[in-house]
């Protein structure tokens, strides 16, 4: 092998010029590039997961109208609200069922309070 | 981390351990910069393209098959990377004639490539190697910084061994004859 040691020198001057922060700067966009990956691949699940339910929803629509006599619009379209008179609504009857359904709604509130609280917790002490 | 094999060090990449990605940088960002830099010449183009590169391999680490070495995989994508940002400029590159190849006597290439040279005659030979073709200049950059072997080199630069050789033995006095033109 020959060295031709002129050459070399004359290459290695320009090989020894990598700037100053370039590992940091590089790693930084690798980080980028990661996050771009995650949100990618959610983005494409979600996406995924929403045709697949449109298409199952389609398919029993159509196999609905296909092969059976009855149809759901026909269904829903059938469905009344009951009329509730707005005096009948607070009666010695009806007053503990509603305290009941405020205590529940209220625990409900709390306790989906408590899960963001520790999802949020849970979330800074995987970035950290 | 610093001692992991190639093998592992892809594995833990792939497994979602990102920072092992930066013993990858550590080891290659000099020999890749080196290349990409001696194609493309100018400084902050080759700084952008070295870290095209290293984004590019990090985006395909899942397509490395160990077929080659990890290292000529890099130089594959730094040497395909760096040719494409040259193609866009269009430059023109001195040629030479057989006959002038032929009359120029090795001995010569040899005597004027293998001693010591002042500041001068360096920075002569630098303008040299800058009127080269990226493809020259990718070769003498592997051949005597990075001192890789003639069939890597060849599998880089997709060409034969025997090509190579060629090659090789034509850019040597392709440069002699450049700074010849020059001192005339």
């Amino acid at each position: 092998m020959k060295t031709d040691k002129a050459l070399q020198n004359a290459l290695r001057r320009k090989a020894n010029e990598l700037p100053y922060g370039f590992e940091n700067r590089v790693m930084r966009q690798i980080m980028l590039e990661v996050e771009r990956k995650s949100r990618l691949s959610y983005y494409s699940a979600l996406g995924l997961v929403s045709f697949v339910s449109l298409a199952l929803i389609a398919g029993v629509l159509f196999v609905q109208n296909a092969y059976f006599d009855f149809n759901f619009l026909d269904l829903f379209a059938s469905i009344r609200m009951p009329s509730i008179e707005s005096a009948s609504v607070l009666t010695d009857q009806t007053r503990p069922i509603l305290a009941f359904s405020i205590y529940i709604a209220v625990l409900m509130l709390f306790l989906l309070g408590i899960d963001y609280f520790f999802r949020q917790r849970f979330r800074k002490s995987r970035k950290s | 981390m610093e001692n992991l094999t190639e093998q592992d060090l892809i594995q833990s990449i792939l497994d979602g351990n990102t920072q092992s990605f930066s013993v990858l940088l550590k080891r290659y960002q000099r020999p890749i910069h080196a290349l990409v830099r001696q194609i493309v010449s100018n400084r902050e183009d080759a700084e952008e393209l070295t870290q095209d590169v290293f984004i590019k391999a990090f985006r395909k680490l899942d397509s490395f098959k160990g077929g080659s070495s990890l290292s000529t995989w890099l130089y594959r994508i730094a040497w395909n990377t760096a040719i494409s940002e040259t193609r866009k400029k269009r430059l023109i590159y001195p040629e030479f004639d057989e006959n002038q190849f032929a009359n120029l006597p090795d001995e010569t290439v040899d005597e004027v490539l293998e001693k010591e040279n002042d500041e001068l005659q360096l920075l002569r030979l630098e303008k040299a190697i800058e009127r080269l073709q990226p493809e020259e200049k990718a070769l003498i950059t592997l051949y005597y910084t990075e001192s890789k072997p003639l069939a890597e080199i060849a599998l880089i630069l997709n060409l034969s061994a025997e090509n190579t050789k060629v090659k090789l033995h034509r850019t040597r006095k392709k440069i002699v004859l450049l700074l010849n033109n020059e001192q005339r």
